[in-house]
């Protein structure tokens, strides 16, 4: 059962389909999209095909990333700064590196996407039967609120320690 | 610039390759099944909200509450550590691992809780390791045998916690469970921690622990290792038991997806292969058990004993991590009657080919073994030494130096401690035969030059320095030494060159703005000697001598109340038998009982050495003409007849007083801190103002101390500045009322 409506966009494997962040494997399509965004939840109206940069993820980059369940970025962009400065490294070398984790958070979306087609593609693959692949798909997607919360709490904490040794 | 070519860039992957091991357990024991993606999601998880607890111990520290040491040691280890930690742990395990969506059996889970402790620890590991400067090899080796894996362990219990929660229907039942599994590893991580507080009090330990420990005929320092071991131990029973339990909970359903490799394939092939299992488990649980039994054998050649608790507290976790890496990591499938034939032949040959080699590097093994025991003796005489015990503490020098003739730590350790004993011809004994064996090693000189300037060669130590210097002319702290020699001679301005030398080499030396310190104090400046000491001991809050020379500062300018502070702090730091005097004179003149403090110290340092006798004198336990009598050196009589007369002084009885302080000022060799004392002092209560330069100090005074026994007490009389005798009171035997 597909999720969009019937006068949605054609499939991506269909000649004409509009391009997600460049082109898919001929296996992913709007429907798995959907469901993976959607967390495995009902038939929502999810919005795909965006990819602009956020201006939420360049101002709080740990909160976006935990909120959308990418935790190997979202401790990147807490640790490599962290570490850059434990090391003595210039301090124009820790403070871009606190600029480019900004960037790497206002691009989250398009990072979001590429993850999102390369674990689809991933279950697809492995997955014995259809159900369990959405099943899968599902699980793997949504959103995290209590990730965000925790991200908040991040963001306070490692400000908090970084102002106290000033 | 980033220190690419230090070995401190070393650090960074010692820290992070603490947890090597750990990893290779939680693999093996996911039996191929546990998936790398969601240990990823894990250790970063860990990692990311390590950071919460470490804000709200800089929120406390910020908020500076008043708290007894007991009660302070209590909430950071089972308020901060425990709880804050734990409940850091259960949140990423509850919303990060538990819903993943490749975590699919209890059995994931529970690693995956390991995982996230794993991750934990490896950022803490991280900033001790960076924040222990130049010892960050020893903090990184001590943490991967300690306290990663005891992280992980907790971890394994945390996550059993949540295994059984998981498996209730009742959400109140599953909110009970998880926080009964988070109370349970709270309590276990913060009985981990609660000795370790308390032994960074070493050696004012709260007074419960002091009870506890007298309970049980132990001494604290002993209890407190007992309970180290104690929570370690429950700490790996209570993994052995997590694991064991969710492993006897019954086979689940095999998921549908199946299991994701581990990639790259020859890492998966090297992580569950079971010769793997075999080197690094048998790895892990021979070293742990020939340190114990080394340890064993230490105490046995004389060792403290406690050294065997700290040997088992030290492995219990790596004994556990190294039982979890041993088993094969997947079921052993149907095998051959050749393959079988072929295992046990392996294993003859393997079985062979150990014995051959214990053979073959008997003597080699034996070696390490002397090595071993000489240095747990020297560090166990250093405990000694450090807790007054010489006695003890050289015999423990003499036995390493026995398993290891030329173990130059033993002969510095015996050097150091015959210099506390003031064996000054011993001490340069064993220097020379350091410096034997490592003539070109700038510490021996250095080491050496301390001997030479208790017996007043300062031309030896001096050219030692130098030499130490020319071998080494970037070492800011042989400068800074040179410094403090060329002060004692009286040589400000070299010594003050020397200090500059110092500082351009190294500008946050502590020792350096400490000499300074010295320098103006010796000068009588205090208060710009006030301000070095107060930036030296910025730079280095552990160094016992700034704070000592400080409170003497502090005590000549009146402010005894500061005094007194530093001088708790600097015989916090390391007990010294001349800043415990210190401290019953300030506290004397601040109006306050020294008394009880000074018996307090008193148990602490060497009762056959000097300055014993005067600490007695204090005490009421010598007379005065007994303490004088025991000071048989020069130096000793300097010392004397500063520490008596100020305890005239204390008594009201000035002319004695000033008497003895003169006689100090007079025969105090010019290094001395009780030659300053006493200028000081005569400045405060004598008649004239006395310059620097001249001998203004000296009053008209009597010339000799006459004493004399009268009745049963011994009752020491003194002429005062007419030549008549003063008789002192019956409590002349020492004990000082208050003024």
């Amino acid at each position: 059962m597909s999720f969009i409506p019937a006068d949605a966009d054609p499939p991506l494997d269909q000649p004409g389909a509009p391009p997600i962040f460049g082109a898919f494997p001929h296996t992913i399509d709007r429907d798995d999209m959907a469901l993976f965004e959607s967390g495995g939840a009902a038939a929502l109206p999810v919005r795909l095909g965006r990819n602009v940069l956020s201006p939420f993820g360049f101002f709080f980059p740990v909160v976006w990333f935990l909120y959308k369940k990418m935790y190997l970025q979202a401790s990147a962009v807490v640790l490599v700064p962290i570490v850059l400065s434990l090391m003595h490294a210039p301090s124009i070398i820790v403070r871009g590196s606190g600029l480019v984790v900004s960037l790497l958070g206002a691009v989250g979306p398009r990072l979001h996407t590429a993850k999102a087609r390369r674990i689809i593609a991933e279950i697809r693959a492995a997955a014995p039967d259809d159900a369990t692949a959405r099943l899968t798909i599902g699980q793997a997607g949504g959103v995290s609120t209590a990730g965000a919360v925790l991200g908040a709490f991040v963001t306070i904490s490692v400000l908090m320690i970084a102002f106290a040794k000033l | 610039m980033i220190e690419f070519f230090s070995p401190r860039i070393f650090a960074l992957p010692a820290a992070l390759s603490a947890g090597a091991f750990v990893v290779l357990a939680v693999f093996r024991l996911g039996r191929k099944e546990f998936s790398p993606r969601l240990f990823g999601v894990a250790i970063a998880t860990g990692a990311i909200l390590s950071f919460l607890p470490a804000a709200i111990e800089l929120l406390m520290q910020r908020l500076q509450i008043p708290l007894n040491p007991f009660t302070d040691a209590v909430i950071k280890a089972f308020g901060l550590a425990g709880l804050c930690e734990e409940a850091a742990k259960l949140a990423a395990a509850y919303f990060f691992v538990r819903p993943f969506y490749e975590r699919r059996s209890r059995r994931d889970l529970m690693l995956g809780v390991a995982s996230v402790a794993l991750g934990f620890a490896l950022i803490e590991n991280v900033f001790y390791v960076f924040s222990a400067a130049d010892r960050w090899p020893a903090t990184a080796l001590s943490r991967t045998i300690t306290a990663v894996p005891i992280h992980a362990l907790v971890g394994l219990t945390l996550g059993a916690g949540l295994v059984r929660a998981e498996g209730q229907a009742s959400a109140m039942m599953r909110v009970l469970l998880i926080g009964r599994a988070w109370l349970i590893a709270a309590t276990l991580h913060g009985f981990y921690d609660f000795p370790l507080f308390l032994g960074l009090r070493t050696p004012l330990y709260p007074e419960p622990i002091n009870r506890f420990a007298e309970a049980f005929s132990m001494t604290t320092p002993t209890a407190l290792s007992a309970i180290y071991l104690a929570a370690v131990l429950a700490i790996s029973l209570s993994a052995v038991g997590a694991v064991l339990a969710v492993w006897r909970s019954g086979r689940e359903p095999q998921p549908a997806m199946p299991p994701r490799a581990v990639w790259p394939h020859w890492l998966g092939a090297f992580l569950f292969a079971r010769s793997t299992g075999f080197i690094c488990g048998g790895l892990l649980l021979l070293g742990a058990t020939a340190w114990i039994a080394l340890a064993i054998n230490a105490a046995i050649a004389g060792a403290l004993p406690v050294s065997v608790l700290n040997a088992l507290s030290a492995c219990a976790a790596s004994i556990t991590v190294g039982a979890f890496i041993f088993p094969p990591a997947s079921r052993r499938a149907e095998r051959s009657r050749r393959a079988v034939l072929n295992g046990r032949l392996a294993w003859t040959a393997v079985a062979t080919a150990a014995v051959v080699t214990l053979a073959i590097f008997a003597g080699a093994i034996d070696q390490m073994r002397r090595n071993f025991i000489a240095g747990a003796l020297v560090a166990s005489g250093e405990s000694y030494q450090n807790s007054g015990d010489l006695a003890h503490a050289i015999s423990n020098f003499d036995t390493a130096l026995a398993y290891k003739a030329d173990f130059l730590p033993a002969l510095i350790g015996r050097m150091s401690a015959n210099r506390i004993y003031q064996r000054y011809d011993a001490a340069l004994a064993d220097a020379n035969a350091a410096a034997s064996l490592a003539p070109s090693n700038p510490a021996v000189l250095v080491a050496r030059s301390k001997v030479y300037e208790d017996l007043h060669q300062m031309d030896a130590a001096i050219a030692d320095l130098d030499q130490a210097i020319k071998l080494k002319p970037d070492d800011a702290t042989s400068f800074a030494l040179r410094a403090s020699l060329l002060l004692d001679k009286g040589e400000f301005e070299s010594a003050d060159a020397d200090l500059d030398r110092a500082l351009s080499l190294k500008p946050d030396l502590a020792m350096a703005r400490a000499a300074r310190g010295y320098v103006l104090l010796q000068k009588f400046d205090y208060s710009r000697s006030i301000a070095e000491l107060d930036a030296a001991i910025k730079l280095d809050p552990n160094q016992p001598d700034s704070y000592f020379a400080r409170a003497r500062a502090r005590y000549y300018l009146g402010d005894f109340k500061p005094a007194i502070a530093d001088l708790i702090q600097s015989n916090a730091r390391a007990p010294f038998a001349y800043a415990a005097l210190w401290l019953y004179l300030a506290r004397s003149r601040a109006g306050q009982n020294g008394r009880d403090e000074l018996t307090f110290w008193a148990g602490r340092l060497p009762h056959d050495a000097w300055p014993f006798p005067l600490i007695e004198f204090y005490l009421g336990a010598r007379s005065l003409p007994l303490v004088l009598s025991a000071a048989t050196t020069n130096d000793q009589r300097c010392e004397a007849e500063f520490y008596t007369g100020e305890w005239l002084l204390l008594q009201k009885l000035d002319t004695p007083g000033v008497a003895a302080l003169s006689r100090a000022a007079e025969i105090c060799p010019v290094s001395f801190i009780e030659r300053n004392g006493a200028i000081a002092e005569l400045r405060r209560v004598g008649p004239e103002s006395p310059t620097d330069s001249g001998k203004a100090w000296r009053l008209p005074a009597p010339t000799n101390l006459e004493v004399k026994k009268i009745d049963k007490d011994t009752v020491a009389t003194a002429p005062d500045a007419s030549g008549a005798p003063i008789v002192l009171p019956d409590n002349a035997n020492g004990v000082a009322d208050k003024p």
